[in-house]
């Protein structure tokens, strides 16, 4: 079970995170095997050893995790429970700035947001988009910060430096300000794109405008997007990747494994907990994104550049429907629950040992 | 590290704490003083004030600060584009501004909803002579609700070194005249060089387009029966549109999907005849700050914009309001405050500012010669958008913005994106 | 290794940081941009056709963004919000983390749900319920209102990220610690927490730069302009006269500086914590 096995068979790529069934014996760790801590993304479920269990018996041991959680559990509850009731609720109401202004309680509308917006073709079109999006930007920033991960650890360890100094670069620049840099590379009148792209002979972009077409437009917006995401990725990704112990890719290739084959069957499963936590976080994100779409179109995003996040935020705060908005608010999360189901599996698979 | 935060945290606590009861303090009736009044005034006013008459601001603070000593005012500045989010945030709290500073194109959703404290008109200077584009944004069932901040009206700006040199010595004065003019600058420039526009016309910039619609005799929307409804479709508007886009079809080559944010940083560039925009847009073209060249200086000026109709093309009297919040608890000082920012010393500070007053006395101040003279001309035939309830979420949700590109790109023909502009328009231009 | 094998690798090593160098040049170009920007003079940067190097270098940017009134107060907001937040979630995140990673308890399942359901919750539907809260706490306009509203969305990352660092460190090393006598928390000070180092200091990463970046809550909840960070001070650089690139870019290099600063530090600590492998036997 533990990280020294020999390589596992493809049909069994699942056991690292195979959680121990209650009161199943775990193998014990062979002493001074050398353990390295876990990266961010490896999630491989600690072995409760049977001291800690006979611990649990004492009532103050019963407690202590209660204590421990209690600060994160109270914190969550204070700040974010009663708003997110108020969002709820809200989204039942029929709230106005008359309202919001006096403090009265709006009028109650049961399900009649819900009724007209799920009902609504163009809801639907920017759900449909929203997923399309989210599938682009995940897919391409996965496929890039995989490449990027395995490639740092083949190049030179100067080239691995400036890989990670643009990298750290890159994550530290505020959205705003990556917006503004994209929005006006890729400008009409005086964007470096087009008259790059000018350079190259018979093709004409001067005043070409990217936004013109949605598909474009999004185009350069997800390329902001991806640009963002790519150094979180990859550099949890090339931390999990240390995780792999050399001599099981080792043990592999004298079996013969190699390239793609070695990848999957050997580097990827002990990987897999990383790869699943950057993707679900990336799509998550990808998904609610609304401040490069904001700032790209210069705080007025046309109808064909609504996402769910824009979607909503417009209801709210551009033409007053705060209950509409709080409706799709509601809605988008119920999709991402939705969709994030395999990913609550997992979880709690992981936790399952109760 | 642990202490330093609990620290913090506890000194945060108590100023929280000293904070609210300095707010509990002054629940008596008993009328103080005003030399005795203490506590905070809190203004938040655009950035405008900022960038373009911080000194006046500073002034009103400090006479402001003889009447009443003991008030400390807090003038904080907001952005354009994101502030009614903050105020919706804030005017639903408990502490609100004292004063804000509406567009007045904002203000008439906020009065239907109860935002403001009414104001007595009496109590300001010149309030018998106010602009009726500021007055009218400020006014619901005989009452007054804002304060007129200042205007400002579009007008023609064009490069006096290029005209000269297609042998033109002066402004366009009538239609005719000005596409005359254009048609000379982009066969002598246009030719050479494929992104000259003779005259700048960003496809999305919707002040400009409907001032065609209402010179043509067009409205954006018009109430009938108590509700209102989207006129973009009726022949007239369609008419003005039409007009706007052959303008823009004809002596336009930039990119017709944007709108006209950047356009000092485009006529910066030394690549455009003519355009229309507000008379400080010739100032920022030459300003390297904002994206214009220092080297075009002294090559702009400005004229009054003739329309297709024979008369001045009726601009978008844009201007700014200033309202006390109902919830407001020093109201009082709040109209103090805004009778001295507004009164005519500070109206001639902004008149020196290129900007136009509040009040139709000291337009005439506005010196005809000047750079804002031909704004001052213009200002006359002004209007401004529907005061409808809903109209905020017409501008917000960029319905103009979009039926424009659609026709300006040609992706839709006048008539059916006015059509299907209406229909957005009906569905929002009701709501509170 | 026989020599064939040998020069494909080398020739692999070749094409592998060439292309490294390509993905990094592609990856640098706006920032390249922001820096060329911020450091050319005004007159280059909306030079037609642009120029890919700059004719001469200016500090008129850096002056002049540095000279605006609020600045100084603005890094200190940040500063503080950035610290605040990242210290306090590492502080009750690390707690919730060990509950997780070394307990099994009834509710467990529960409290994953909601970490995992917190970070799904778009923040702009949040905005006036959050605001109304913290109105009626007395918590607007206040760092300490912002730094709890960031606690909140941090806290479920952090406690996640933490919950696999210490998953990975041997509860063996605590069992020999409480044979020695320690309590069961004694033993996570002195063998968990030193082990945990690299892992706090990965997660206080995360935790910064969404602080540090975070724009739309800290509008909407400070009001006052020298309480508002340095997110919020970069807007206005675009004023209603145009964008001044210039100064958007130099104050865009100096709000990245302390981030990357602070990270470049920090990267080599985590990566000497992996490298070399902080249990030994």
């Amino acid at each position: 079970m533990e990280t020294a096995d020999p390589p596992r068979p493809p049909e069994t790529p699942e056991t690292p995170e195979t959680p121990g069934t209650p009161g199943s014996p775990r193998v014990r760790r062979t002493p001074g095997a050398p353990r390295r801590p876990r990266t961010p993304g490896s999630r491989r479920q600690g072995a409760h050893a049977p001291g800690a269990r006979r611990a649990l018996r004492s009532a103050r041991r019963l407690a202590l995790p209660y204590v421990l959680i209690a600060p994160t559990v109270l914190a969550l509850a204070a700040v974010l429970g009663y708003p997110l009731v108020d969002l709820l609720l809200l989204s039942f109401q029929d709230m106005t700035r008359r309202q919001l202004f006096s403090g009265t309680a709006p009028p109650w509308a049961g399900l009649d947001h819900y009724r007209t917006i799920l009902s609504d073709g163009f809801f639907w079109t920017v759900v449909g988009r929203t997923a399309l999006f989210t599938v682009v930007c995940v897919g391409a920033t996965m496929l890039l910060a995989m490449v990027v991960a395995l490639l740092m650890r083949r190049v030179a360890p100067w080239v691995r430096m400036t890989m990670v100094g643009v990298l750290v670069a890159v994550w530290a620049m505020p959205i705003m300000v990556a917006a503004s840099i994209f929005r006006w590379l890729s400008d009409a009148d005086y964007g470096v794109v087009n008259w790059l792209l000018g350079l190259v002979p018979g093709l004409d972009f001067s005043k070409h405008n990217w936004f013109d077409n949605p598909w474009q437009g999004f185009a350069v917006i997800a390329g902001v997007v991806v640009w963002g995401a790519v150094p979180f990725a990859a550099i949890t990704l090339q931390a999990a990747l240390g995780q792999v112990p050399a001599e099981l890719e080792e043990a592999a290739m004298v079996d013969g494994a190699r390239g793609l084959q070695l990848f999957r069957h050997v580097t990827f499963p002990v990987i897999k907990p990383a790869v699943v936590l950057v993707t679900s976080l990336s799509a998550i994100w990808d998904f609610g994104v609304f401040n490069q779409i904001w700032l790209m179109r210069g705080g007025q995003p046309e109808k064909d550049y609504y996402l769910l996040g824009v979607y909503s935020f417009i209801e709210s705060f551009a033409v007053n429907r705060y209950s509409v908005g709080a409706a799709i608010a509601v809605i988008t999360v119920l999709m991402l629950l939705g969709g994030a189901v395999v990913y609550v599996r997992q979880i709690i698979r992981l936790g399952g040992a109760e | 590290m642990a202490e330093r935060i609990s620290r913090f945290a506890a000194g945060v606590g108590t100023l929280v704490l000293l904070a609210s009861m300095a707010g509990c303090g002054s629940g008596d009736d008993k009328p103080v003083p005003a030399a005795e009044r203490s506590g905070d005034l809190t203004v938040w006013l655009t950035v405008d004030a900022q960038e373009s008459w911080p000194d006046l601001v500073s002034e009103v603070n400090a006479r402001f600060r003889k009447a009443y000593p003991k008030i400390n005012v807090r003038v904080q500045y907001q952005q354009w584009t994101s502030k009614n989010q903050k105020i919706d945030a804030a005017l639903a709290g408990q502490q609100v501004p004292d004063v804000v500073e509406m567009g007045n194109s904002e203000t008439t959703n906020y009065l239907v909803n109860g935002a403001f404290a009414p104001v007595d008109p009496a109590k300001f200077d010149h309030s018998e002579e106010w602009l009726g584009a500021l007055k009218d944004a400020c006014r619901m069932d005989g009452r007054t609700y804002c304060v007129p901040y200042y205007a400002g009206a579009r007008v023609g700006i064009y490069r006096t070194d290029l005209l000269k040199k297609v042998g033109v010595a002066h402004a366009p004065r009538s239609y005719p005249e000005l596409l005359a003019d254009l048609d000379k600058l982009k066969r002598k420039f246009g030719t050479k060089d494929k992104n000259f526009s003779a005259f700048y016309m960003p496809g999305r910039y919707w002040y400009a387009a409907m001032a065609f619609v209402k010179d043509a005799g067009g409205e954006m929307a018009v109430k009938k029966d108590g509700r209102w409804h989207g006129a973009l479709s009726s022949a007239r508007s369609v008419a003005g549109l039409t007009a706007w886009k052959d303008l823009l079809e004809a002596y336009y080559v930039g990119d017709r999907s944007k709108d006209n944010g950047d356009e000092p940083a485009v006529v910066g560039q030394g690549r455009v005849g003519m355009f229309y925009g507000n008379t400080w847009e010739a100032k920022a073209a030459t300003d390297s700050r904002s994206g214009g060249d220092p080297a075009l200086r002294g090559r702009f000026a400005t004229f009054a914009f003739p329309g297709p109709s024979g008369e001045l093309l009726p601009p978008f009297l844009g201007g700014s309001t200033l309202a006390i919040p109902a919830k407001s608890e020093n109201q009082d000082l709040a109209g103090d405050w805004i009778r001295m920012f507004t009164d005519r010393t500070a109206q001639r500070r902004l008149i020196a500012a290129d900007t136009l007053p509040n009040n139709t006395a000291q337009l005439r101040e506005v010196a005809a010669g000047g750079v804002n003279g031909p704004a001052a001309r213009a200002a006359e035939r002004g209007w401004v958008t529907p005061l409808a309830p809903g109209w905020g979420a017409v501008e917000k949700s960029n319905i103009l913005q979009e039926m424009l590109q659609d026709v300006a790109t040609g992706k839709q023909s006048v008539a059916d994106a006015a059509k299907a502009a209406d229909h957005r328009i009906d569905a929002v231009i009701n709501e509170n | 290794m026989n020599p064939s094998s040998a020069r494909r690798s080398r020739h692999g090593r070749f094409t592998a940081n060439a292309l490294g160098l390509l993905f990094s040049a592609v990856m640098a170009f706006p920032i390249y941009w922001m820096l060329l920007t911020a450091f050319r003079p005004a007159e280059e940067i909306h030079h037609s056709p642009p120029q890919f190097w700059p004719g001469h270098l200016t500090l008129e940017h850096f002056r002049r963004a540095v000279d605006t009134p609020t600045f100084w107060a603005n890094v200190r907001a940040s500063v503080l919000i950035g610290i605040g937040t990242v210290v306090v979630s590492l502080l009750i995140g690390t707690l919730a983390a060990f509950a997780l990673a070394r307990f099994s308890f009834a509710g467990r399942k529960a409290f994953v749900l909601v970490i995992l359901g917190v970070q799904m919750i778009p923040l702009a539907g949040l905005i006036i319920p959050v605001y109304l809260l913290l109105s009626d706490a007395g918590l607007t306009d206040s760092l300490l209102g912002v730094v709890l509203t960031y606690l909140v969305f941090m806290l479920p990352f952090t406690v996640w990220l933490l919950r696999g660092f210490i998953v990975g460190i041997p509860v063996e090393l605590e069992e020999a610690a409480m044979v020695d006598g320690c309590t069961r928390l004694g033993a996570f000070r002195r063998v968990v927490l030193p082990l945990l180092a690299p892992g706090l200091v990965a997660t206080s990463i995360y935790a910064l730069v969404q602080a540090w970046n975070e724009y739309v809550l800290a509008y909407v909840l400070l009001s006052s302009n020298d309480k508002q960070t340095l997110s919020i001070w970069l807007v206005s650089f675009q004023t209603s006269f145009g964008t001044d690139y210039g100064g958007l870019m130099a104050g865009a290099t100096l709000t990245a500086l302390p981030v990357a600063v602070f990270f470049a530090i920090v990267q080599r600590r985590v990566a000497t914590g992996l490298a070399t492998g902080a249990v030994k036997g």
